[in-house]
């Protein structure tokens, strides 16, 4: 997945906006470079252990990136206290094969740590985020 | 008739079908029909006793079932309904 350093800066800025709780967005684009970032509320009863995306808001952009002719080619998620990669949870509940799940570690407060992989049938394989200035 | 568009994780029991048709007075019947072409369709969405899965968005339209009457929801034919994983994980 591609993405420009802009966006990269600015889901970390969400992550650390929105710790102790977990953060969720979408990433929206065509051929796997992102073009657009969407913020969105998470509504999961536990937060700081869970994303669960407002299933309006999933709806709503779902349909203006549909309405772009775009794709949404990312789905991220910060982890304010564990490492960036998926839980077992989040691996049983990921849902879009054709996404790449994107993971910010706020772990170490001073280095965030930004990892993607892709997940389908319950397996994982990491994915390049290459980023462009 | 009704048209069901389905999420990509359910396509192996759609046989490849993204969009689907069927008949029913609610979102519940719509998709219990479906179930008989497609079994199994309907254990992912919902529960025996009719309930939404919880990590699963069934869409009348623009609005999610659970802010109108949920499976009860009655339908029109020409209605759109979909179903999408929710965007959910954790730890
Ligand atoms: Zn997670």
């Amino acid at each position: 997945m591609r993405l420009r350093e802009t966006m990269v800066n600015e889901i970390i800025a969400h992550a650390q906006q929105g710790a102790p709780e977990e953060v969720v967005g979408i990433l929206a684009g065509s051929n796997g470079r992102v073009e657009k970032l969407y913020r969105a509320t998470n509504v999961a009863k536990n937060p700081r252990q869970q994303y669960l995306m407002d299933s309006r808001e999933q709806l709503r952009i779902m349909r203006e990136i549909e309405s772009h002719g775009w794709d949404m080619v990312g789905i991220y998620h910060s982890h304010p206290e564990s490492p960036a990669r998926p839980s077992q949870t989040d691996i049983k509940l990921a849902g879009y094969p054709d996404a790449v799940y994107v993971i910010v570690s706020l772990k170490d407060r001073q280095k965030p740590v930004m990892r993607a992989f892709h997940i389908e049938d319950n397996n994982i394989r990491e994915e390049e985020l290459a980023v462009e200035k | 008739m009704v048209e069901v568009r389905v999420a990509s994780t359910m396509l192996k029991l759609t046989r490849g079908a993204k969009v689907v048709h069927a008949e029913g007075g609610t979102v519940g019947e719509v998709l219990g029909a479906l179930d008989q072409q497609y079994p199994g369709l309907q254990a992912q969405v919902a529960d025996r006793d009719g309930q939404v899965h919880r990590f699963v968005n069934v869409y009348l339209n623009d609005e999610d079932v659970r802010y109108m009457q949920a499976l009860s929801t009655p339908v029109q034919p020409g209605d759109v309904v979909s179903i999408l994983p929710a965007l959910a994980g954790g730890r």
